[in-house]
C-alpha cells in the first residue's frame, strides 16, 4: 500500500545566499527513501554566442561583465587566453601585477563567503530560526565579527582597485600585460593594510577550528563523499592559482594525471548535458560520465597539492591535513580551505609588494595575432576556470568555450545535496533544519550561477520533494528578493 | 554642518553589458559630468556589504538601478529607510539592507534615496531601449534637483 503522504510533492525553492537562479528536487524511491537529489539551474543566456564576431582583444573587458561576483577571475583568464593568441611573453612586472590582483580577488571573495554567507551556520547553529540565521543575526550577537569581515573584504577590494583601476571590476589586464602600473603610494598603502587583514584571518581560523572541534562528527561527515579533484599546481606540486599545470588526484590524494598543459584540457575533460539543468556537467573523460566526477575550488586545491609555498599558509595546511588525517572529503571543509587560502593570498600580496619590480613601468608588450586559438586557465576563488577562444587571422572571434568553477563542481553539488538529503530528509515532510542543511551543502561550494549560466539576477531557491511517480509531495520556498 | 557642502554619494549599479541594465551606470555618469568632484559617484556591478562602511562619510546617498517594472516611467526618486529585515545575503544586497548594515554596525544613517529606471531588455550586448533612455533623463533630472536642493539648504544666507 502506498503511503498517501508520498503522493503529494515536496519543493525547496530558494537556496539562499548563492548567486543566480536554481531549484533543488529530492526524489524518493518506492520505499520512501531518498533516491537522489538534483540541483537544477533553470536559466540560461548564451554568453559564448554573444562573444562571436568580436575582436579578441575586447574579450577581457567583455567577459569580465559576465557577472559581478568574480570579474577579476574572468578578466585574468581571458587576458591569458589573449596572450596566447598574440604569442606574448609577459614582463615580470605584468606577471606580478596580475597575480597581485588575483590574490586580492581571492581574499575578498573568500572573506564574503566565510564571514557573511557561511558564518551564520557556525555562529548561530543549523537549527536556529532561519529568520535570524543570517548576517543580521550575526550582527545582533557578534557585531565585531561582521565588521572584521567587511574590513577584510574591503582590503582585498583595495588591492583590486589599486591594480585593476576599479574596486570590483578590474579593467587593467589586457593582451600582453597590464594597461597601467602600480604607484609607490598605492604599494605603501596596501602594505599598511596587511597586518590587520592577517590578524582577522587568524581570528576566523580560530573561530572555525573551535567549531570543527566542537562539531567533529557533523563537520567531518557533512556532505562527505569520495571524488577526484582537479587543480592547477606548480611543477613540484605546490599550490598555484595563476600559472602552473593541471593535476587530477583521486579521493585519497593520489595523483592520477599530473602536469597537464592547460591547452590540453579538452583531452581530459568532457561536458555532459542533462535535460533538467542548463548548467553542463564536466567530467573526467578517462572515467566517463557520470563516473568521472571531480571537484574544484579551495577544498580540491588543498586535496591536490603537496604543500603551500608560503610559510604561514603551509603551516595551517599541515595542521589541517593532520586534523583530517590526509585529504578531506567533507564539503564543510571548503570553509577551512578558504581561510587557509586567504592566509596564502595575504602572504603572496606581501611578497609581491616587497618585490622592487612591482612598480616598474614595463607592464605591457602588445602584439598581433600569431595563433588562432588561445586558452587561459586559472584557479578562480571557486575553482578552475577555462577560457578558450578560436579566432580568424584578423583576430575576429569564431568560437568561445568557457568552463567555470561552478560548472566543474556541478556533479559534486548534486552529490552533496543527495548525501545531505539522504541523511536529513524525512519522506513525509520537509523541516527547517533539513532545509538549512541542504542550503548549507550548496553554500560550501559558494556557487556563482550568474557566472556559470551567465544568467541575470538573484537566485531564489525552490526545493521539491518528488514521489516515484513524479508528483510533488512537499515544497519549500525561500524567496528573499 | 551649516555652510559646509553636503557630502553626497551617488551609486549606479547594474551590468553595463546587458542592455537596459546599464541604466544605473549611465545615470551615475551623467551626474558625475554635471557635478564633478562635488559629488562622489560610484558605478558597481552590484551592491556590496563594504558600502555600509563608507556611509559614515556621506550626508546623502542616492542609489540608482534598472528595474523590471510595468511602469514605463520608472520609479521616481523616493526616500528609503534602513532595513533590519534582511533575510539573507546572497552575493548581492539591497540598498535598504546596505543602510541597515550601516546603522547596525557603524551607527550611521545618512539620508538615502532610490530610483528605479524602467528597463525591459537585458540581453548581453543589447542596446539601451528608447523607453529606458527616456527614463534615464527623468532619473538624472530628479537627482540633479535633489542635489541642488541639498546644496542650497546648506548655503549660508
Amino acid at each position: 500500500m502506498t503511503d498517501t503522504t508520498l503522493t503529494t510533492p515536496i519543493v525547496i525553492n530558494p537556496v539562499t545566499r548563492i548567486e543566480g537562479h536554481a531549484k533543488i528536487t529530492i526524489h524518493l524511491d518506492e520505499a520512501g527513501d531518498v533516491d537522489c537529489a538534483r540541483f537544477h539551474v533553470v536559466e540560461f543566456r548564451g554568453f559564448e554566442k554573444f562573444c562571436e564576431g568580436r575582436y579578441f582583444a575586447e574579450l577581457p573587458e567583455i567577459t569580465s561583465r559576465i557577472c559581478g561576483i568574480c570579474p577579476v577571475s574572468h578578466i585574468l583568464a581571458s587576458a591569458k587566453a589573449c596572450d596566447t593568441i598574440i604569442g606574448a611573453e609577459l614582463s615580470d612586472t605584468a606577471r606580478l601585477l596580475r597575480e597581485l590582483m588575483h590574490m586580492g580577488q581571492l581574499a575578498q571573495s573568500h572573506a564574503l563567503s566565510f564571514f557573511h554567507l557561511s558564518s551564520p551556520d557556525m555562529l548561530l547553529g543549523f537549527d536556529s530560526d532561519p529568520a535570524l540565521r543570517n548576517i543580521m543575526g550575526v550582527i545582533a550577537k557578534h557585531p565585531e565579527i561582521a565588521r572584521k569581515g567587511i574590513r577584510l573584504r574591503k582590503f582585498g577590494q583595495e588591492v583590486i582597485r589599486h591594480v585593476g583601476g576599479r574596486r570590483i571590476h578590474a579593467e587593467s589586464a589586457v593582451p600582453g600585460g597590464m594597461n597601467h602600473a602600480l604607484t609607490e603610494d598605492a604599494r605603501k598603502e596596501l602594505l599598511a593594510g596587511l597586518p590587520e587583514a592577517m590578524e582577522t584571518t587568524k581570528f576566523a581560523q580560530d573561530l572555525l577550528n573551535r567549531y570543527l572541534d566542537e562539531n567533529k562528527e557533523e563537520t567531518s561527515e557533512f556532505a562527505s563523499f569520495k571524488t577526484n579533484y582537479l587543480a592547477l599546481v606548480q611543477p613540484d606540486g605546490s599550490l598555484e592559482h595563476y600559472h602552473g599545470r593541471l593535476r587530477f588526484v583521486d579521493s585519497e590524494g593520489k595523483v592520477i594525471t599530473d602536469q597537464i598543459r592547460c591547452e590540453d584540457y579538452l583531452e581530459f575533460i568532457g561536458e555532459a548535458s542533462e535535460d533538467w539543468s542548463y548548467l553542463k556537467f564536466p567530467y573526467m573523460k578517462n572515467l566517463g560520465y557520470p563516473k568521472g566526477m571531480y571537484r574544484v575550488g579551495p577544498l580540491a586545491r588543498l586535496n591536490a597539492i603537496n604543500k603551500i609555498p608560503t610559510p604561514r599558509a603551509n603551516e595551517a595546511f599541515r595542521e589541517w591535513r593532520q586534523r583530517s588525517s590526509g585529504t578531506q572529503s567533507s564539503s564543510f571543509h571548503y570553509h577551512a580551505a578558504r581561510l587557509i587560502e586567504i592566509v596564502y593570498a595575504l602572504e603572496r600580496i606581501q611578497a609581491i609588494l616587497d618585490n622592487p619590480k612591482v612598480t616598474s613601468l614595463d607592464v605591457c608588450r602588445p602584439g598581433r595575432v600569431k595563433n588562432q586559438e588561445g586558452i587561459g586557465c586559472i584557479e578562480a576563488p571557486r575553482g578552475t576556470l577555462f577560457h578558450n577562444y578560436w579566432v580568424d587571422e584578423q583576430g575576429r572571434v569564431e568560437k568561445v568555450n568557457l568552463i567555470v568553477a561552478t560548472g566543474n563542481n556541478n556533479m559534486a553539488m548534486n552529490e552533496a545535496v543527495t548525501r545531505v538529503a539522504r541523511r536529513y530528509v524525512k519522506p513525509d515532510k520537509l523541516e527547517e533544519g533539513m532545509l538549512n542543511r541542504v542550503e548549507a551543502a550548496i553554500r560550501c561550494y559558494d556557487p556563482c550561477l550568474s557566472c556559470s549560466t551567465h544568467a541575470i539576477g538573484r537566485m531564489p531557491m525552490k526545493l521539491e520533494l518528488i514521489a516515484p511517480g513524479g508528483e510533488i509531495i512537499d515544497s519549500l520556498v525561500r524567496d528573499n528578493t | 554642518m551649516p555652510g559646509e557642502s553636503p557630502h553626497i554619494l551617488v551609486i549606479g549599479y547594474g551590468n553595463p553589458g546587458r542592455g537596459d541594465d546599464a541604466a544605473g551606470w549611465l545615470v551615475a555618469e551623467a551626474i558625475e559630468r554635471q557635478w564633478g568632484n562635488a559629488v562622489e559617484v560610484q558605478t558597481l556591478h552590484q551592491l556590496d556589504v563594504v558600502i555600509a562602511e563608507q556611509l559614515s562619510d556621506f550626508d546623502l546617498v542616492v542609489f540608482v538601478d534598472a528595474e523590471i517594472t510595468d511602469a514605463p516611467n520608472g520609479r521616481s526618486l523616493a526616500r528609503i529607510s534602513p532595513s533590519d529585515e534582511l533575510q539573507d545575503v546572497t552575493h548581492t544586497i539591497t540598498p535598504q539592507s546596505v543602510l541597515g548594515l550601516g546603522r547596525s554596525l557603524y551607527n550611521v544613517e545618512p539620508e538615502a534615496y532610490l530610483t528605479g529606471v524602467y528597463g525591459h531588455r537585458f540581453d548581453f550586448g543589447a542596446e539601451i531601449t528608447k523607453e529606458t533612455a527616456r527614463d534615464i533623463k527623468r532619473a538624472v533630472s530628479e537627482i540633479n534637483r535633489l542635489i541642488e536642493s541639498k546644496r542650497l539648504a546648506s548655503t549660508p544666507l
